[in-house]
């Protein structure tokens, strides 16, 4: 569930198509995401799932996978 | 400050032509390395770099720098302000050392330090830094 919210905001966002997404997608090396598209992710998380995300935490999220776990945790 | 723009070429070339054209202006070599968080380190002197689609930017200072480009069309969601907003915010961060904090995205509003010029029609390339000289090469 929080995976394929996830993924889906992720496609949005960056504009990919949300099949070619897993847990091990890494947002710089797989997705060249840069810091604009991982503040809009994170907005658009921080909507979507009503969580406060601190910048500690954003730097430790190098792929969907930490995010979903972190997520997790947090609901 | 030195800023270097590269255009059209890969970022190993792109490299290339900035040390050449730095070893050419300050009789120097200009060498550096990234820390953990990718930025940028060297031992003579403060540097920032930024990147987009077709375009490589490198600015050397002897102050602290920061420097971001970004395409004048690229999407950016409204909540964000405008994406040549967007550009100041990253060159400011940079510049702090920082990173891009909630309080820079959500409170920034300016800072003198910040310039921002128009390259080509198509990027908004913005500088941060107590150096208030700014010379920009196009390589």
């Amino acid at each position: 569930m929080t995976f394929e919210k996830l993924v889906e905001i992720i496609a949005n966002v960056m504009n990919l198509d949300k099949s070619t997404l897993t847990m091990e997608t890494s947002f710089k090396d797989d997705l060249n995401a840069d810091s604009l598209d991982v503040v809009e992710i994170i907005m658009e998380v921080e909507n979507e799932f009503g969580v406060e995300i601190s910048d500690e935490e954003i730097v430790n999220y190098n792929t969907i996978g930490d995010v979903v776990r972190s997520l997790d945790e947090n609901i | 400050m030195k800023v270097y723009i590269v255009k059209d070429a890969d970022k190993q070339s792109a490299i290339e032509k900035v040390k050449i054209a730095y070893a050419n202006d300050v009789g120097k070599e200009l060498v550096w390395t990234y820390d953990t968080q990718g930025k940028p380190i060297s031992g003579s002197c403060n540097l920032s770099i930024s990147h987009t689609s077709g375009v490589y930017v490198l600015a050397v200072s002897d102050r602290g720098v920061g420097v971001d480009i970004e395409c004048q069309s690229r999407h950016i969601s409204p909540k964000l302000g405008d994406i040549r907003l967007w550009t100041q915010k990253e060159a400011y961060a940079k510049m702090l050392g920082t990173g891009l904090t909630r309080e820079i995205v959500n409170s920034f509003d300016g800072d003198d330090r910040v310039k921002t010029f128009d390259v080509d029609g198509k990027y908004w390339l913005s500088t941060c830094s107590d150096d208030e000289r700014v010379e920009i090469q196009r390589l």
